[in-house]
């Protein structure tokens, strides 16, 4: 498919929650949310509309959400620069939250979640070599989780 | 005619060579031929770990010129090196092939310590950290510590003109525990 | 570090393969990369990178230390495009706080990203070719380059983990000397180009080593990512300084040079042309530095960010860069995603790499010029 056949992606349906942002102060475009479940449709749409995945992350929020947070970024070659990032709220135990995979759909997923298995825990159901990527693999923790590693528990 | 005789050169004095590895038999004029020969062809392993490794190959190129110390030649092999220049961060997952990298190192052999990260952590260094060695010597004995971040080149060549004149007093690195 | 074949010996398909470790010490691999091969014969069946040899908690760091505690981290990153990670971090900080940057310091800035980007891509070509078995160029490239350290060297003190930028501006002022040399060196690079290309680029057995070598299509770029000269070869004419223009990019012409090709040669050409842009900018930045204040009035004592989600993308030498920032109002992000180049265009390699060569792997390795700190971070 060549990058000058981008057309808009048709997300109906899909999202939870869509909103115009403002490129100039967030550096996006527009800001969804989707389900946990959704997610694998959401991506075949912006696939479909030859986007390419800027990267994926997690985040550790128990805070305030008392939730683990996906975010997806999509961006497109072609045309104008439209950033549009997909959250997704992951319920569940931390670590051990699961999600699917998107690796069928873009390639790239592949080791951004293999990072956030390896940092944060979550799982990723239908991922093919899901193992830790930068830590040892003998490693008994997940580095970015909230209440690993603080400096201030250190003992002094 | 009379033999020239030569002072011999007092090995007791050397404080880091433990008792164990005191040499039996003394050939004095031919361990001081044999250092310098050693001191004067260090082959360092071709090995970069991070930033430092940058300022490796500047020390081997064109404007810095380590040939000029006779370190120049560097080995891709570690079963051909004598010195290894731990030349960035070590990881905890690096850890256990600098180990066995430095194991599969022949002796006599040697090793310098390039930058913050290689003495204590450096940088990456805060209380609770989980990412790194604070420091190559916890995994092998390290000769010369070059402190920077990274040092310049300037002070890899100090580094390793210091670590020449160790050679030539005969003090070994590996000899130590 | 030895793989076994393990249980795969008993499939009879795959009965005459092997696996082949290189790295993580390998004299070819950049750093400390290594790949787990799968051959046979001489043919790659499939490609594992293993990364994670250099990872070092700059993640972790920054959501232990508030923001400016954390501008010496950014250049340790990739410390061969050290300048423009650490003025991208400053950046995204300005924007985010909404800070004012005077438009000196935006000049100077653009002037230092510019010469870091030619330094990268020198040492990039110096290496590429020590892996192709060429050391001449090596001792060409890295005399021009220490050139460039020597004019960073002067204004930032020091060589490659730079600190000089903060938010608002930059540490130390530049003067008629540093703009003379740089425009001296421009000249002197220029004049290095046509040999460049004589010497490596008309050079049969580099053509023959990289032509055809190592294709990657554009839908396998969008697939996985990748960005920077990669991509460009690709035929792909994305570059983050023209797609969202940060940093005052949009007031200087300059080409974004591409091939459509996307082999090792495709590659190659890419980042020499690049060379050449980076050098217009230059040129036209000395002639248009203002005068003026080089930081802010008032020094920023405590930032205040907004709450929320915030993006960030710069273009480094491999690629794009993008900070994906979550701020909780404090001064310290609550996380802090460094989205690197080189993590995407690596990962691209177990596609790119399958059913060639394994000699070829070093020259395809090598052309999409990684930096494993910045992969691991």
């Amino acid at each position: 498919m060549s990058p000058a056949s981008a057309t808009p992606v048709s997300l109906d349906g899909l999202l939870l929650e869509s909103a115009d942002a403002d490129f100039a102060v967030t550096g996006f475009h527009r800001v969804h949310s989707a389900s946990v479940e959704r997610i694998g449709d959401v991506a075949r749409a912006y696939d479909e509309g030859a986007y390419l995945l800027e990267m994926i992350t997690c985040e550790d929020r128990r805070e305030d959400l008392k939730a683990m947070r996906l975010v997806y970024t999509f961006n497109r070659f072609a045309g104008d620069l439209d950033r549009h990032v997909v959250t997704v709220d992951l319920s569940g135990e931390i670590p051990g939250a699961e999600a699917p995979s998107i690796n069928g759909v873009y390639p790239a997923a592949n080791w951004f979640e293999r990072e956030i298995y390896d940092m944060y825990g979550v799982t990723f159901s239908g991922h093919p070599n899901l193992k830790r990527i930068l830590l040892p693999d003998d490693a008994d923790f997940h580095a970015l989780l909230r209440d690993f590693g603080r400096m201030e528990d250190a003992e002094s | 005619m009379d033999p020239v005789r030569l002072p011999l050169p007092v090995v007791d004095a050397a404080p880091v060579v433990p008792a164990v590895a005191k040499p039996f038999v003394h050939f004095a004029v031919l361990d001081d031929l044999l250092n310098a020969a050693r001191a004067n062809s260090l082959w360092p392993l071709t090995f970069g770990l991070a930033c430092c490794a940058i300022e490796m190959m500047a020390v081997g190129a064109s404007k810095y010129d380590l040939d000029r110390f006779g370190a120049g030649v560097f080995r891709p092999s570690a079963r051909q090196a004598d010195v290894m220049i731990f030349a960035g961060t070590i990881s905890r997952k690096m850890g256990p092939v600098i180990k066995q990298l430095w194991d599969q190192m022949p002796s006599p052999k040697w090793s310098i310590a390039m930058g913050g990260c290689t003495i204590d952590g450096g940088p990456f260094k805060y209380p609770n950290q989980y990412a790194i060695y604070e420091g190559a010597d916890h995994l092998v004995p390290v000769d010369v510590y070059i402190p920077g971040c990274p040092p310049r080149p300037e002070a890899l060549i100090a580094g390793i003109l210091r670590l020449q004149e160790k050679i030539k007093k005969g003090e070994k690195g590996d000899a130590r525990p | 570090m030895r793989q076994s074949a393990g249980p795969t010996l008993e499939r009879t398909d795959e009965a005459d393969t092997y696996y082949l470790n290189m790295g993580p010490q390998h004299p070819s691999m950049h750093g400390v990369l290594r790949l787990l091969l799968k051959l046979r014969g001489e043919e790659i069946v499939t490609c594992e990178p293993v990364i994670g040899y250099a990872h070092r908690a700059h993640e972790k760091m920054a959501e232990n230390r508030n923001y400016i505690m954390f501008i010496p981290n950014t250049s340790r990153v990739d410390y061969l495009s050290g300048m423009i990670y650490n003025i991208a971090f400053c950046q995204a900080i300005e924007k985010l706080c909404s800070i004012e940057v005077p438009e000196r310091a935006e000049v100077i800035r653009i002037i230092a990203c510019e010469l870091n980007r030619i330094q990268s891509h020198l040492l990039w070509f110096g290496t590429f070719l020590l892996d192709l078995g060429g050391i001449t160029p090596f001792l060409y490239c890295f005399d021009d380059r220490e050139e460039i350290l020597d004019i960073l060297d002067r204004v930032t003190g020091s060589r490659l983990t730079y600190a000089y930028g903060r938010f608002g501006g930059v540490t130390m002022d530049v003067d008629q000397d540093f703009l003379v040399r740089t425009l001296a060196f421009v000249k002197r690079i220029r004049s290095r180009f046509p040999m460049y290309e004589k010497l490596v680029g008309e050079n049969v057995i580099f053509r023959e080593r990289c032509e055809g070598v190592g294709v990657i299509t554009p839908e396998v770029a969008r697939q996985y990512g990748v960005s920077g000269p990669t991509l460009r070869a690709s035929g792909i004419g994305y570059d983050v300084r023209r797609a969202e223009p940060y940093g005052g990019y949009d007031r200087f012409d300059f080409e974004i040079p591409t091939r459509t090709a996307g082999d090792c040669m495709a590659r190659f050409e890419v980042r020499m042309a690049e060379m050449e842009q980076s050098c217009r900018i230059i040129e036209q930045a000395v002639a248009a530095m203002p005068e003026g204040p080089i930081g802010p009035k008032k020094l920023v004592q405590r930032l205040k960010p907004p709450e929320g989600m915030f993006y960030f993308a710069v273009e480094s030498a491999r690629g794009h860069f993008g900070q994906y920032i979550l701020s909780d109002g404090s001064n310290t992000p609550l996380k802090l995603k460094m989205r690197t180049p080189s993590f995407s265009n690596l990962s691209a390699m177990e596609t790119v790499l399958e059913g060639t060569m394994v000699a070829d792997t070093i020259a395809i390795v090598g052309s999409i010029d990684i930096v494993m700190p910045e992969i691991d971070r």
